[in-house]
C-alpha cells in the first residue's frame, strides 16, 4: 500500500543526507552565485536536475488547471453535479442515448489539407439476441470540431461551495457561517465557450469514448477530478495541521507530553488503515449529504495520516535543538518563539513540503479503496474512485477498457505526485552537499 | 537485553488497552446493533416482517444490550480471562473459530508478499542509488512505482481477465478447488497452495516496493558518501565488493524496522484484494463483519492484527538491536 | 449482496405461457361440473391436476410393481454396504411422479457446481432448491398448484377447513417418518406458542387476520387439518412459495428435546448449558429450530444432523471456509417416470464469493453450472465466451410487472401533501421520455408501460398499463401549473407551503439488481428539471433504505416492479395496495398495517382503508372468479388513483445453466414467488457427460 511506502518516506527525510553534486557549478563566479543565492533558489537548481520530478511538476500543475476550470475544458458539460448540494443543480446534462457504450472517435485533425479537425459520426447496431452492440463510423457525418466554441453552459468558480442545510438553519454556528458562504459561492462566472469541443453544441463528440448512460468519459473525468485532486490537498492540510501542532509539541515540550503523543502514534500506527478507514466510513451518519460525506471521507483519510507528519517534525525539532545555530540564537537571547518562528521551521519548511506531497497519493488511493468497497463517496457525486469503482467490472475490462480512464487518471496522478515528492525531498536540503 | 525486552512488552500492555477501546467504540458508532441487522438482512432476503418488541425480545434472549463501557467490560474480560471472543451474529459460530481459521493463510499470504516486495526493491534500491539519475534508475524506480500507482483491486482484476482471456483459465482463490481447501494441511495441499499464491503475492507486494526502493536507495546514498568507502575505494577496493561489503549491510538496518511497519499495510492492501481475489483470508470477513457491525468479530480481527503489529514492531526493534550494536537500547 | 426477494426482475416472456395459461384456464373452467362440484369444490379451477400429475393422481402407481425402483449408484452403494434400507423401503408407497413434456430419462451422478457472492443460505441458489418444496408446489405455468408431500388437500366450500393428505410412507432424511405429527408440531407447538412468539401473534400465513392463529387437528397420521377463523381461498397457493416450506421443515422427533412442552425442565437445562447462545429453552429452540420467530432459517444449512424434507441435504457447511456440500437426500419422495427415485445429480456444490467480478471470472472460465445475477450488461460477455464458460443461457419471462418503478410517497409527512394530488403525478409521468430510458438503460429492449399485471394475465388492465405514457412536456407543464404555479429566476417551481424552490430526494439504493436505479434517477434529474422540478438523488444502502421506510422518510425513490404476470399481482401487490414493506409509495399507510407500533405510521383516509379491505377480501374469496373478480376491481382503483410511476415493460431475462445439464426446461417464469430455479423442477435435471 501506498501508506507504507509514505511512512517509509518521513523517515527518510528525518536523517536523509542528499549530495549535491558540484559538477553542475564551476568554480569561482558560480560559487558565488551558490554563497549568495537564498534557500528556495538552491533548492530549485538542486530539483531541476531531477528530470521525472520536473515533468511530474508540469503535469500536476496541468491537472490542477483542468480541474479548476473544469467547464472550460470538458468538451461537454456532462454531468456537473460535483457536488451537488441541494440548492446547487446543474444547468446542464448531455447525454446521447445512440452513443451509449460507444468507444472512443479518432479525431482527425486535418481535412484535404487543411487544418480542421473533425470525426466521423458512429452507428450502433445491436443484435437483438445477444445484445452484442457493435459501432461503425458513419463516413457520411463528419463533426467538425474546434478551438474555443460555444457549447453547454457552465459555471467556474466557488458556486459549489456548501452552506448548512436548512434543518440546521438554527444553529449558531450556521447562522454566522452561512452569509459568509452564500457570499462566496457567488465568486465565480458563467459561460459557455469550450476550450475544444463540437462545432455544432448539439453534436455528439467522445474523444475518449462514453459511459454507460452514453454520457462524454472526458469530461466525466474532468470534472471527478475536482474531487480527487482537492480531496488529497484538503486531506495534506488537515494532516499538516494535526501533524505539526502535536509533533511540535512533542519535540519542543518534551516530557510527558511527548510521551503521550508518542503512545498515541503507536497506537494509531498499530491498527491497520483500511480496516480502521472501513470502520469509520461506515460509522458515518447515512444521511448526511454527498458534500459532508466528502469532508467525512477527507477527515477519516487525515485522521490516520497526521501520524506520520508528526513524527517528521518532532524528529527535525529534537535535531534542531541540538544545532550550533540554534545554541547561538538562544546564547543570544532571542526568545523562544521567535527562535521557532525564524530559524527552526524555515529550516525544515521543504522537508515538510516533501513529506504532504508524498502524502497526497495516499489519500486519493484511500479514496478509490474506500469507493470500490461501497463505503466512500457515492454517485451520483463523481470522483475517479466512484467511477473506477463502476467500471471496476470483468464486462468493462474486456469490451469497454475506455470506461478503465479513470484508473490511468489516478496511475498519473500519483506516479507525478510520488515523483515530484522525491525530487522534492533530494532538493530539500540545499546547504548539504 | 532481557530488561529492555520485558519493559517493552510491559509498554504494549496499556498500548493495547487504549487500541481495544478504540475499535470497541469505532465498531459500535454505526447506528444499530448486530442483531438488528441480522433481523434485517432476513427481513429484506426472505420478507420475514418484525417489530420492535420482536428486536427488544432477541436482544433481551441474547444478552445484547446495556452501557457501552460493561459491554466493553465484558467482552475484553471474557477475552482475556477465557480467551473467549465471544459469538459472531454474521458468522453464527464462535468469533476466536473464525478468526483462528482465517489468520494463517492471512499471515502465509502477508508474509509472502512482504518476501516480494524483498525481492523486488532490494536490487531496484540498491541501482538507484549507485546510478542514480541514470536511464536505468529511473526505468527501474518506474516499475518499482507502478504497484504504488495503481489501485491493487484494479491490478487483481486486470490480471484476473488476462488469465481468463489469454489462458482460458482463472487465478482466483488460494487452492484449486474448495475440497483441497477445506481439507487438512497435507503436502499435496501445499503444493496447491504454491501453485497460486503467487499472483496475489504479486498485486499485493507491488504496492510495497516503492516504499522499501526508497528507503534503500537514500540510505544507501547516505552510506556511498561517507569517509570509509571512499577510504576503501582509494585502496582499489572492486566496486561490487566495496558495495556488498560495507554500505548495503548498513543500508539493510531501516529494511528490517520496515519490517514492522509493512506488516499492518500488508494486511491492509491483502484485505481488498482478497475480497477481488476471493482469498480466503481475513480480509472479506473483516469488511461483512464490520458492516453487520458485528462487534465480536470485527473488533477480535483487528485486536488480533493490531497485537501482531506492535509485536512485530518489537522483534524488528530486538532484531536491528542484535544486528547493529551501535543502537542503544533502553531510555 | 443480492436480494432473493426482488430478483424477480420483471421480464416477461409471452410465448409458451400464453398458451400454457389459455390452455390451463380453459382447462380450469372446463372441467367437467361434476367434478367441481364433487371432489375439489374450491381449487378445481385452479387447474389443481394437470398433465403432469395426471398419471400420478389417476392411475396410482401400483402399476409399477415393487421392487422396480432405481436409484443412484452412490445410494445404491450405501444400501449394499448395509447402510441404508433399500429404495423401496425409503420411498413412500406412493411416490410423486415427475414426467415433464420433452424431458428423457437421466443418468444418475455429479456435482452441480453453485457459486454466490453472500451468505451460504441466503444467496446460493440452494434456497430455491430446496424451499419450493411444501406440501403443496405450484404447476410448471405458475398458476395453480399441485400435490407434492401433501398427496392432496380437501377444501370447504367457504375456504376455512384444509383437509391435507399426505403420501402414505414419507420419511424425514435422517429415516424416520414424515407425519401429521410434525405439521402439527410446527402450526400449534411452534407458531402457536405463546412462550416461543414473546407474547405476540406472529403476522404470517397462519394469521389470515392478523390476530387469530390457524389450528391444525389431528386424524390420523397421513391426514389433518388446518382451519382459519376467517375464509382464505388464497391459503393454498400461498403455501406453493417460500412460505409453505417451514410447515414440513419442524421434524419433530429432532426438535422435541428442545421444547419444554415435550422435555424435561433438567435435560433441557442441560441443553441450554451445551449451547453457546441459550440462556433459557425459548432461546435454546430459537437457536436450534429453523422455523418459528426469531429463528434463522439458516440453521439448516450449518447443523448437518437437521433432518429435511428437501431434494439435497446439507453434509458439509460453510463455516469459515467458502465452500458447501449438499448432498443427494436418499429419502426424497420423487420419481422419475420409469421409477427411478430423483434427483438425478448426486451433490449441490456451493461456492462463495466476496465479489460479483470474480464469480463471473470464474464462471466464464468455465468452472460453474450457473451464475444468478445475471444482467443485461453481461449477456454479450457469456455470448462471447460460451466455448470457455459451457454455460448456455435460457430466456426467462419474469413475474414482473414492469422494469423500474418511479415511487413518490404520498403519506410523507412533508411532501405527501403534494404526492398525493394526481395531478402532480401525471405529470411526472407525462415528464419521462421513456423511449430514451430503454435505450439508453436497457439495451432497447421493452416499451413505454406502467406498471401493471400482464397482458396476458387474466388481471390485465388497459387503463392502467398505458395511461400518460407519452413523452409530453406541455402537458406535463400544464397539469404542474395547477399544483405548483410559481417558479423561480432559474425556472424552477417553488413549494406553495414554503415559497423556497421545491427539492425533492430521491433515495436511491445502491444495489439495484442490475435494474440501474441511479442511473434512471440521473436520467429523471433531467427531465424533471425540464418542467422546472428539482430533485437531488442520495444513493444508500439496502439496510438505509429498510431504516429510513421504516421511519416514513423517503420523499421518493426508483425500485423494481413486481406484479406482473398471471395471479402475481395478488401474491405481491405491492405497488397496487399499500401494504407491503417496499410499498414506498404509501409507505406510511404500510406501517400502519405492519407495524402497528412505529410511531411514523400514517391512517390510511377512508377511500384508502376501503381499498385495503378489498384486497383482503381477495385473499378470502374461496373460488377463482371471486377472487379474480375482486382483485380486478382493485387493479382498476390503483388505474384510477395512478399512484405508482413505470417506465418500461419487463425486458426478457436468462439464466446461464452448463450446456452438459440436460432437461432444463424452455422458458421457466423466474421470480421470487415461484421460486427461481425450483419451477423448473432442478430434481430432474441431470448431467450429460
Amino acid at each position: 500500500m501506498a501508506t507504507e511506502a509514505n511512512k517509509e518516506a518521513n523517515d527518510i527525510v528525518e536523517n536523509d543526507e542528499v549530495v549535491l553534486s558540484a559538477e553542475a557549478l564551476t568554480m569561482g563566479e558560480a560559487a558565488e552565485r551558490v554563497a549568495m543565492a537564498s534557500q528556495w533558489q538552491l533548492m530549485w537548481w538542486k530539483f531541476r536536475k531531477h528530470r521525472l520530478a520536473l515533468i511530474s511538476l508540469v503535469v500536476i500543475i496541468i491537472f490542477y488547471i483542468v480541474s479548476i476550470f473544469a467547464g472550460f475544458f470538458a468538451p461537454k458539460t456532462s454531468d456537473p453535479s460535483v457536488l451537488q448540494t441541494p440548492t446547487y443543480t446543474p444547468p446542464g446534462y448531455t447525454h446521447q442515448s445512440e452513443y451509449v457504450n460507444s468507444p472512443p472517435m479518432p479525431i482527425h485533425w486535418f481535412d484535404s489539407g487543411a487544418f480542421a479537425p473533425y470525426v466521423y459520426a458512429f452507428k450502433k447496431t445491436r443484435d437483438p439476441d445477444t445484445l452484442v452492440e457493435t459501432f461503425t463510423i458513419d463516413p457520411e457525418t463528419k463533426i467538425r470540431l474546434g478551438f474555443f466554441v460555444h457549447g453547454d453552459k457552465y459555471q467556474v468558480g466557488l458556486h459549489g461551495t456548501p452552506v448548512c442545510p436548512p434543518e440546521w438553519s438554527d444553529n449558531l454556528i450556521c447562522i454566522v457561517l452561512n452569509p459568509v458562504l452564500r457570499f462566496v459561492r457567488n465568486i465565480h462566472f458563467t459561460s459557455e465557450v469550450h476550450f475544444f469541443g463540437p462545432v455544432n453544441p448539439e453534436d455528439p463528440f467522445y474523444p475518449v469514448g462514453a459511459d454507460e448512460v452514453g454520457r462524454d468519459l472526458l469530461s466525466r473525468l474532468i470534472y471527478a477530478s475536482q474531487i480527487s485532486l482537492s480531496i488529497g490537498l484538503i486531506g495534506v492540510a488537515l494532516t499538516l495541521l494535526l501533524g505539526i501542532l502535536l509533533g511540535g509539541l512533542s519535540g519542543l515540550v518534551g516530557g510527558w507530553v511527548d510521551n503521550l503523543i508518542q503512545r498515541s502514534i503507536e497506537v494509531l500506527r498499530a491498527i491497520p488503515d483500511i480496516p480502521l478507514w472501513m470502520a469509520l466510513a461506515i460509522a458515518m451518519p447515512p444521511k448526511l449529504d454527498p458534500v459532508f460525506v466528502y469532508f467525512g471521507i477527507t477527515i477519516i483519510l487525515s485522521l490516520l495520516r497526521w501520524t506520520d507528519m508528526a513524527r517528521v517534525v518532532r524528529g527535525k525539532f529534537m535535531s534542531l535543538r541540538e544545532e550550533d545555530f540554534i545554541t547561538a540564537a538562544v546564547l543570544d537571547g532571542v526568545p523562544r518563539y521567535r527562535i521557532i518562528m525564524k530559524h527552526m521551521v524555515p529550516s525544515f519548511m521543504s522537508h515538510i513540503i516533501a513529506s504532504m506531497t508524498l502524502s497526497i497519493p495516499g489519500m486519493i488511493l484511500g479514496e478509490s479503496a474506500l469507493s470500490f468497497l461501497g463505503i466512500g463517496l457515492r454517485p451520483p457525486v463523481v470522483s475517479w474512485g466512484v467511477m473506477l469503482s463502476k467500471a471496476i467490472n470483468v464486462v468493462v475490462v474486456i469490451s469497454k477498457p475506455w470506461l478503465l480512464l479513470p484508473g490511468l487518471a489516478i496511475f498519473v496522478t500519483i506516479l507525478a505526485f510520488n515523483f515530484l515528492g522525491d525530487g522534492l525531498r533530494d532538493a530539500a536540503d540545499p546547504y548539504h552537499t | 537485553m532481557l530488561k529492555y525486552i520485558l519493559q517493552r512488552l510491559l509498554y504494549m500492555i496499556p498500548v493495547m488497552f487504549v487500541i481495544s477501546i478504540l475499535i470497541f467504540v469505532t465498531i459500535q458508532l454505526p447506528p444499530g446493533d448486530p442483531i438488528s441487522k441480522m433481523m434485517e438482512n432476513q427481513r429484506t432476503q426472505i420478507n420475514v416482517q418484525f417489530s420492535e418488541q420482536d428486536l427488544e425480545m432477541m436482544r433481551a434472549r441474547y444478552g445484547y444490550g446495556g452501557p457501552l463501557h460493561e459491554q466493553y467490560i465484558k467482552w475484553i474480560g471474557n477475552i482475556l480471562l477465557h480467551g473467549d471472543f465471544g459469538y459472531s451474529f454474521y458468522k453464527r459460530e464462535a468469533a476466536g473459530k473464525v478468526i483462528a481459521d482465517l489468520m494463517p493463510l492471512t499471515l502465509v499470504v502477508s508474509i509472502g508478499s512482504f518476501i516480494f516486495t524483498w525481492v523486488v526493491a532490494l536490487p531496484i534500491g540498491v541501482l538507484s542509488a549507485v546510478r542514480q539519475y541514470s536511464i536505468a534508475d529511473h526505468i527501474f524506480t518506474f516499475i518499482g512505482f507502478i504497484g504504488l500507482a495503481i489501485p491493487n483491486f484494479l491490478l487483481a482484476l486486470i490480471l484476473l481477465v488476462l488469465g481468463l482471456t489469454m489462458f482460458q483459465t482463472s487465478f482466483t482463490g488460494l487452492f484449486s478447488s474448495g475440497e483441497i481447501q477445506q481439507a487438512p494441511w497435507s503436502l499435496a495441499k501445499v503444493g496447491d497452495l504454491l501453485k497460486h499464491i503467487w499472483i496475489p503475492m504479486i498485486v499485493i507486494g507491488m504496492g510495497g516496493t516503492a516504499g522499501l526502493i526508497r528507503i534503500m536507495r537514500a540510505n544507501l546514498l547516505d552510506e556511498l558518501h561517507k569517509p570509509y568507502v571512499e577510504a576503501a575505494r582509494a585502496r582499489g577496493l572492486s566496486e561490487l565488493r566495496l558495495l556488498i561489503k560495507y554500505p548495503i549491510r548498513h543500508a539493510m538496518n531501516p529494511f528490517v524496522s520496515g519490517f514492522a511497519y509493512l506488516l499492518p499495510s500488508l494486511v491492509a492492501g491483502e484485505a481488498i484484494v482478497a475480497i477481488v481475489m476471493n482469498l480466503p483470508t481475513e480480509g472479506p470477513v473483516l469488511l461483512n463483519a464490520l458492516l453487520n457491525l458485528d462487534v465480536f468479530l470485527g473488533g477480535g480481527f483487528l485486536l488480533i492484527l493490531s497485537l501482531l503489529t506492535l509485536v512485530s514492531t518489537l522483534l524488528s526493534d530486538i532484531l536491528l538491536a542484535w544486528l547493529d550494536p551501535r543502537i542503544r537500547y533502553g531510555s | 449482496m443480492p436480494n432473493k426477494k426482488v430478483i424477480h426482475r420483471s421480464f416477461f416472456y409471452l410465448g409458451l405461457v400464453i398458451a400454457f395459461s389459455v390452455c390451463v384456464l380453459l382447462v380450469g373452467c372446463g372441467t367437467p361440473v361434476t367434478e367441481v362440484a364433487t371432489t375439489e369444490p374450491a381449487e378445481a379451477t385452479e387447474g389443481a391436476q394437470p398433465a403432469e400429475e395426471e398419471p400420478m393422481t389417476t392411475e396410482p402407481s401400483e402399476e409399477e410393481p415393487a421392487g422396480t425402483y432405481g436409484e443412484s449408484p452412490m445410494l445404491a452403494e450405501r444400501v449394499a454396504a448395509g447402510d441404508l434400507p433399500p429404495v423401496e423401503e425409503r420411498l413412500p408407497e406412493n411416490p410423486r411422479v415427475i414426467d415433464l413434456p420433452g424431458s428423457s430419462i437421466g443418468a444418475y451422478g455429479g456435482d452441480f457446481r453453485d457459486p454466490f457472492v453472500g451468505d451460504s443460505y441466503w444467496s446460493s441458489q440452494m434456497i430455491f432448491m430446496i424451499a419450493w418444496r411444501g406440501l403443496v408446489n405450484w404447476n410448471p405455468t405458475y398458476d395453480g398448484w399441485v400435490p407434492n408431500i401433501a398427496e392432496n388437500v380437501d377444501v370447504n366450500d367457504d375456504a376455512t377447513v384444509y383437509t391435507f393428505h399426505l403420501r402414505k410412507g414419507l420419511k424425514w432424511s435422517d429415516g424416520a417418518p414424515f407425519t401429521s405429527d410434525d405439521v402439527l408440531f410446527y402450526v400449534n407447538d411452534i407458531m402457536a406458542n405463546t412462550e416461543l412468539t414473546g407474547g405476540t401473534i406472529p403476522n404470517s400465513i397462519l394469521t389470515p387476520d392478523g390476530s387469530t392463529p390457524a389450528v391444525a387437528n389431528k386424524i390420523d397420521d397421513e391426514t389433518f387439518t388446518i382451519e382459519f377463523n376467517i375464509p382464505y381461498g388464497m391459503f393454498l397457493l400461498k403455501m406453493c412459495t417460500y412460505d409453505g416450506w417451514a410447515f414440513v421443515t419442524a421434524p419433530k422427533h429432532y426438535l422435541e428435546q428442545y421444547h419444554a412442552d415435550y422435555n424435561t425442565p433438567e435435560n433441557i437445562e442441560k441443553l441450554v448449558e451445551e449451547d453457546e447462545n441459550a440462556t433459557d429453552w425459548v432461546t435454546l429452540f430459537a437457536s436450534k429450530s429453523a422455523v418459528g420467530t426469531g429463528a434463522d432459517p439458516a440453521v439448516i444449512s450449518r447443523d448437518l444432523d437437521y433432518p429435511t424434507m428437501f431434494p439435497w441435504v446439507y453434509t458439509q457447511e460453510m463455516g469459515s471456509g467458502t465452500q458447501f456440500i449438499a448432498e443427494r437426500n436418499p429419502y426424497y419422495y420423487w420419481v422419475d417416470k420409469e421409477g427411478n427415485q430423483l434427483p438425478y445429480i448426486d451433490r449441490i456444490v456451493g461456492t462463495q464469493y466476496q465479489d460479483e467480478q470474480t464469480m463471473l471470472v470464474d464462471a466464464l472460465a468455465g468452472k460453474f453450472d450457473t451464475v444468478a445475477n445475471t444482467t443485461n450488461e453481461m449477456k454479450a460477455t457469456f455470448v462471447e465466451n460460451e466455448a470457455t464458460s459451457g454455460l448456455i443461457l435460457h430466456p426467462n419471462p419474469s413475474e414482473g410487472g414492469g422494469q423500474i418503478s418511479i415511487l413518490f410517497n404520498q403519506t410523507h409527512p412533508v411532501m405527501g401533501e403534494l404526492f398525493s394530488q394526481k395531478d402532480f403525478r401525471i405529470a411526472m409521468s407525462y415528464a419521462i421520455n421513456r423511449q430514451e430510458m430503454i435505450d439508453s438503460l436497457y439495451f432497447g429492449q421493452g416499451e413505454p408501460r406502467q406498471i401493471s399485471p400482464t397482458e396476458d394475465s387474466p388481471l390485465y388492465n388497459e387503463q392502467l398499463t398505458t395511461q400518460y405514457l407519452e413523452y409530453d412536456v406541455d402537458q406535463a407543464n400544464e397539469y404542474l401549473d395547477k399544483v405548483l404555479p410559481e417558479k423561480d429566476a432559474e425556472g424552477f417551481r417553488l413549494d406553495p407551503s414554503t415559497g423556497e424552490k421545491l427539492t425533492i430526494v430521491f433515495s436511491i439504493q445502491k444495489d439495484d439488481y442490475g435494474l440501474r436505479f441511479g442511473d434512471a434517477a440521473e436520467m429523471l434529474k433531467k427531465y424533471y428539471a425540464a418542467v422546472g422540478v428539482d430533485i437531488v438523488i442520495d444513493t444508500i444502502t439496502n439496510d438505509e433504505l429498510g431504516d429510513r421506510g421504516d421511519e416514513n422518510g423517503i420523499e421518493a425513490t426508483i425500485f423494481t416492479a413486481e406484479g406482473g404476470v398471471g395471479i402475481t399481482a395478488i401474491l405481491d401487490p405491492r405497488y397496487y395496495v399499500p401494504n407491503q414493506g417496499q410499498s414506498y409509495w404509501g409507505k406510511g399507510w404500510a406501517l400502519y398495517i405492519n407495524q402497528p407500533q412505529n410511531e411514523a405510521k400514517v391512517e390510511p383516509p377512508d377511500d384508502i382503508q376501503a381499498h385495503i379491505d378489498l384486497y383482503n377480501q381477495v385473499l378470502q374469496a374461496p373460488t377463482r372468479e371471486e377472487r379474480l373478480e375482486l382483485m380486478g376491481q382493485v387493479i382498476q382503483n390503483a388505474a384510477d388513483y395512478f399512484w405508482v410511476i413505470g417506465v418500461s415493460s419487463a425486458t426478457p431475462g436468462y439464466h446461464p445453466v452448463s450446456a452438459r445439464t440436460a432437461n432444463v426446461m424452455d422458458n421457466w417464469i423466474w421470480g421470487w414467488n415461484p421460486g427461481g430455479y425450483a419451477i423448473a423442477l432442478p430434481e430432474q435435471w441431470y448431467f450429460t457427460e
